[in-house]
């Protein structure tokens, strides 16, 4: 992905601007044309990776750098987009991307439930290993209704 | 009787079987988040009856795990969700957790119902609650 995005935003790893980095996410998402309901799933899916990343990759440090960064993927030539992509990177340890899989909640217990519920509200999500360190989390969201999602929608 | 007329006349059964409105289970008021979810989990694996009411509360909670893992212990429990989605927006699980509210307080009614009527010869509390509208 060499295209530069169209929103980077860099954070320190302090609880305290998690809402502020869910809402604007959401908000984002919103003006591009995503429902109440896509918008809230894409904005809790946000929420997750970083608390897990605060949580597990940070050990609850709150000074280390996190980057959020947001592209519309598929731009058609008239305008019409149909997902947007939501990059978020740390410098935390790294773990196996194989790893981080989540669970079947048929077996209900608490722990690995943020990443669970992120692939649950997401409809692609990949982690990778980010050079020279920390992870790399790639999620895309894509409208139910493609047709209503559109540059059109954005300008409203 | 209502809608989902079915699973309130299970649980009233259990209700009435349990006592009255059962006091909450432990750890579900804990102010550390761990201890909830792992109630949550123990109303799951022991099908505790008298963990609905706080496991509806637990639909409001500001944690989306509590919230998915509630909302499957209740459907494990009663059979259904009554709309709630605990990844939605505030105003959409609001209005389905009401729902749940009002579910649970018909459930509870008839079970209050079932133990006001005297027993009959040769009947048990479960037998009358399950009599009840």
């Amino acid at each position: 992905m060499t295209e530069q995005p169209h929103i980077r935003l860099q954070l320190v790893s302090d609880p305290i601007y998690l809402s502020g980095a869910r809402e604007l996410v959401g908000s984002v998402a919103k003006r591009l044309g995503f429902d109440d309901l896509q918008c809230s799933k894409i904005a809790l899916a946000v929420d997750e990776a970083l608390c897990n990343i605060i949580r597990h990759g940070y050990d609850r440090a709150q000074d280390r750098p996190i980057w959020i960064s947001l592209w519309p993927v598929d731009a058609a030539p008239d305008g019409r987009r149909s997902g947007l992509r939501v990059v978020i990177e740390d410098e935390a340890k790294q773990v196996d991307p194989a790893e981080m899989k989540g669970r079947d909640l048929a077996d209900i217990r608490p722990g690995g439930l943020g990443v669970y519920i992120i692939r649950e509200v997401m409809d692609e999500v990949t982690w990778e290993r980010r050079e020279p360190e920390g992870m790399r989390l790639t999620m895309v969201k894509r409208p139910v209704k493609a047709a209503a999602y559109c540059s059109d929608t954005a300008r409203e | 009787m209502s809608r989902n007329a079915t699973p309130v006349f299970c649980l009233a059964i259990g209700l009435s079987l349990t006592g009255c409105i059962p006091p909450v289970p432990a750890g579900f008021t804990s102010p550390d988040p761990n201890r909830r979810l792992n109630a949550i989990v123990e109303a799951a694996q022991s099908g505790d009856q008298s963990a609905l009411r706080p496991l509806v509360v637990q639909l409001e909670s500001a944690d989306a795990a509590a919230r998915v893992l509630a909302i499957r212990t209740l459907e494990d429990l009663t059979g259904q969700t009554l709309g709630y989605d605990p990844y939605g927006p505030d105003r959409k699980r609001q209005e389905a957790v009401e729902s749940w509210t009002d579910w649970l307080s018909e459930a509870e009614a008839l079970s209050f119902e079932g133990r006001r009527q005297p027993p009959r010869s040769g009947e048990g509390a479960g037998r009358q609650s399950g009599a009840a509208p």
